[in-house]
């Protein structure tokens, strides 16, 4: 199966996805995607950070600096409000599509 | 850490926000070579895994300037060096035709002396600037290209010295070049073969200081790149 193209045009969908059940750092971004896609997917950190940048400028994530355990800065990215509608928007519209794709093939 | 001198390098945000985007990222590379360091690998060879891993610096942090670019694209491809490149320039030429006018002005000469000898001393100091081993082609050429600037930026500021004492000199650099223009142009036909071979014994002259200190620094190629020794 060819992942990279699937992977085009929802990749901000992916991230939003990944903070639906809370906010996260960039590093467990990555693992969480990994593991819930039982490594089909992954993205590369490079490719990742340039994502969050962005949808933190469109409003759709916001990232606050906290202390952790063990005494290291981390940045930890949660869903605004705006996130949240566009992250069910997009479901919505990938379970269409889905569907509709589904139906065609069988 | 050189992904990060890398990403440094390329970066177009303001300083908070180079910050803020250097601290993310080496939290990143933190977590990531804690992560094999738990798998057996060394601290070393963890943390170059986890900067391969992330990708190329500097396609990051192009990606990262679209997403923060404030400037103006052309301002955004500028680069402190692409200033320097110019002044270097601008010595080039200002050495140039202020040799050509010295050399044709009436009892001028042991000025044109005075001047080449020192750029030549100049120049192999510089070659001193020198220090990398092993370069690739282009880190050859970076290396030769920074010396140049070095070059000519003493050279520049070695001539406006003599521009306070030598009035000549100073008349060219403040801008005597552009007013001198008609000079040039009712010289030209006449003396142009002797414009001409002077400009071919200074362009010697460089190049002989140049090939002199490409062989002073001593380069050799071998499998792993070029080597520079000093």
């Amino acid at each position: 199966m060819n992942t990279k193209e699937l992977l085009k045009g929802n990749t901000e969908m992916i991230i939003l996805a990944s903070l639906a059940d809370g906010p996260k750092h960039g590093y467990l971004i990555t693992q969480w995607i990994r593991t819930q896609s039982e490594d089909s997917f992954a993205f590369s950190p490079g490719m990742l950070y340039p994502l969050l940048h962005k949808l933190e400028h469109e409003n759709l994530i916001s990232a606050s600096w906290i202390t952790s355990e063990e005494g290291r800065d981390k940045k930890v990215y949660q869903l605004t409000k705006s996130g949240g509608n566009a992250y069910h928007a997009y479901k919505k519209d990938w379970t269409l599509f889905a569907k509709k794709i589904q139906h065609l093939i069988s | 850490m050189p992904f990060i001198k890398n990403l440094r390098k390329s970066l177009r945000v303001s300083p908070e926000k180079e910050q803020k985007i250097v601290a993310e990222i080496e939290q990143h590379l933190e977590e990531e070579a804690h992560t094999l360091q738990l798998q057996g690998k060394n601290s070393v060879l963890a943390r170059q895994e986890s900067e391969q891993d992330f990708g190329n610096a500097q396609e990051i942090a192009q990606a990262l300037n679209e997403t923060h670019q404030q400037l103006p694209q052309l301002l955004r491809t500028l680069h402190l060096r692409h200033a320097i490149l110019l002044i270097a320039l601008y010595g080039f030429i200002c050495s140039y035709t202020s040799l050509t006018y010295a050399f044709f002005t009436p009892g001028s000469s042991p000025a044109w002396f005075i001047v080449t000898i020192p750029q030549i001393a100049l120049f192999f100091i510089s070659a001193k600037m020198l220090h990398a081993q092993k370069l690739s082609r282009s880190e050859l050429r970076k290396a030769y290209t920074k010396l140049f600037v070095h070059f000519s930026l003493f050279h520049a500021l070695f001539l406006g010295v003599i521009a306070l004492f030598d009035n000549k000199i100073k008349d060219i650099l403040t801008g005597g070049i552009m007013l001198r223009y008609e000079w040039y142009l009712a010289r030209m036909p006449s003396d142009f073969g002797d414009a001409f071979a002077l400009f071919l014994i200074t362009t010697t002259l460089y190049l002989f200081a140049l090939l002199a200190a490409i062989g002073y620094t001593s380069i050799s190629k071998n499998q792993d790149g070029f080597l520079i020794r000093m």
